[in-house]
């Protein structure tokens, strides 16, 4: 039911036309290595935090840092939004922020290797507000060697 | 998400990217994107489902070795155990909380019937607790949730109750109180036989607690007020979206002591 496709119409019709979205007239395009030598780190917006840090809350546009080695039971959302599913999260962390996955596919070899960090914003922030932050975090990016990020919305 | 994906490939870092929205996606045209049939909240198909969770995230990966972009490519699967709510025979709460059993009444005594509907879900929270070797979502406010739900059943009858912090702003814990009761319900809920989707358990949480309730009246509440922080908690931050129709039936059975909604 929370897939945009089953809103009520005129709700969906609303959501759809969200007017809080940048535009760009162009997108940039990165060529890179082949998989198996990338470092990757991950990107959520789904308000992740270790359980000890800082919730966010409705003013939010920073980011909290998410340790490779972070313990599930640690691992929790504060995003203000009530408009997704969190039954999948309190599951399993992966099928919102699939770290163990990652750390899977970097055992096998497929890719170079998971970043030691990763980050989490809360997606109910205009993305504006997060760009200063993002510069940041670029800069954190070049520190670990990333030269790669998968972005996991919610 | 695609907004964020613009900055930092601009800065000279590659990005891919999961799309829950395709029509948000394709106005914002990130470097790469994966669109994906699954719920909010899941981009990767399905918890306790590794198998589905790696080919999506290979698919994902996969968009990384394009040369030229945008990319925008679609998964074309539904995530395991999609259509078990449509099969007629869907998850039912085991626990009854009907007409007969509740011996508090929720609106003489709200606190009172709260704490019974949620001491009868403690056993399966316990029980997930246990099944999930100790992790649950419930705790994030720092307050224990007792005190949390007997705040959101003060407050139905007075706006100004003391918060239980007092450090941050009570539209904050008045938010933390109903995102963690409505993580104990869940996780309580989710424990029990069966694999409910999350409109199973939505319908049963938002139509048929008492702590739905509670959330209509609070809802009432914050609408009336003449706070501007609390009247914004109203729009959304209280029922989901899919949920909203549950709002109206506050009109019909509100408590007597809640004041009367605006003109």
């Amino acid at each position: 039911m929370v897939k945009v496709s089953e809103f009520p119409e005129e709700l969906r019709k609303k959501f759809l036309a969200r007017t809080d979205m940048p535009t760009f007239d162009e997108t940039p395009f990165v060529k890179g290595k082949p998989l198996s030598e990338r470092r990757i780190a991950l990107i959520s917006t789904g308000g992740m935090h270790d359980r000890a840090d800082t919730p966010f809350d409705e003013t939010s546009a920073d980011y909290r840092i998410i340790s490779k080695s972070i313990d599930s039971n640690d691992l929790v959302m504060s995003h203000i939004s009530t408009n997704y599913d969190r039954l999948g999260f309190q599951r399993d962390i992966n099928v919102a922020l699939p770290i163990d996955r990652m750390k899977e596919l970097e055992i096998e070899g497929v890719i170079g290797s998971l970043a030691d960090y990763h980050y989490s914003f809360m997606g109910a922030t205009p993305p504006e507000k997060m760009e200063p932050y993002v510069k940041d975090m670029v800069k954190l990016f070049i520190k670990d060697a990333v030269d790669t990020v998968l972005l996991c919305p919610v | 998400m695609g907004g964020l994906a613009h900055y930092i490939e601009r800065a000279g870092i590659a990005t891919t990217q999961i799309s829950l929205v395709r029509e948000h996606t394709e106005k914002i045209k990130p470097p790469r994107a994966l669109v994906v049939p699954f719920e909010l909240g899941r981009p990767f198909g399905a918890p306790l489902e590794p198998d589905f969770q790696r080919r999506v995230l290979l698919d994902v990966l996969a968009l990384l070795e394009r040369d030229e972009g945008p990319v925008l490519e679609t998964f074309p699967d539904d995530p395991p155990g999609t259509g078990d709510a449509e099969d007629g025979e869907g998850w039912a709460c085991p626990v009854n909380f009907g007409p007969g059993l509740q011996e508090a009444d929720v609106t003489e005594d709200p606190l009172g019937a709260l704490t019974q509907e949620m001491d009868r879900l403690k056993m399966w929270y316990d029980l997930g607790l246990k099944e999930r070797n100790g992790r649950t979502t419930v705790g994030i406010s720092g307050v224990p949730l007792s005190d949390l739900t007997a705040y959101l059943t003060a407050f139905i009858k007075d706006e100004d109750t003391a918060p239980p912090r007092t450090d941050i702003p009570r539209e904050r814990v008045l938010k933390y109180a109903i995102d963690e009761m409505k993580a104990y319900y869940f996780e309580a809920s989710s424990a029990q036989p069966g694999t409910p989707s999350d409109k199973e358990l939505s319908d049963w949480y938002y139509g048929e607690t008492v702590a739905a309730e509670i959330l209509r009246d609070i809802n009432t509440m914050c609408a009336n007020s003449a706070d501007e922080d609390l009247a914004m908690m109203s729009d959304r931050r209280i029922f989901p979206i899919h949920q909203q129709h549950r709002k109206r039936e506050t009109a019909e059975r509100s408590p007597h002591w809640l004041a009367k909604p605006k003109e």
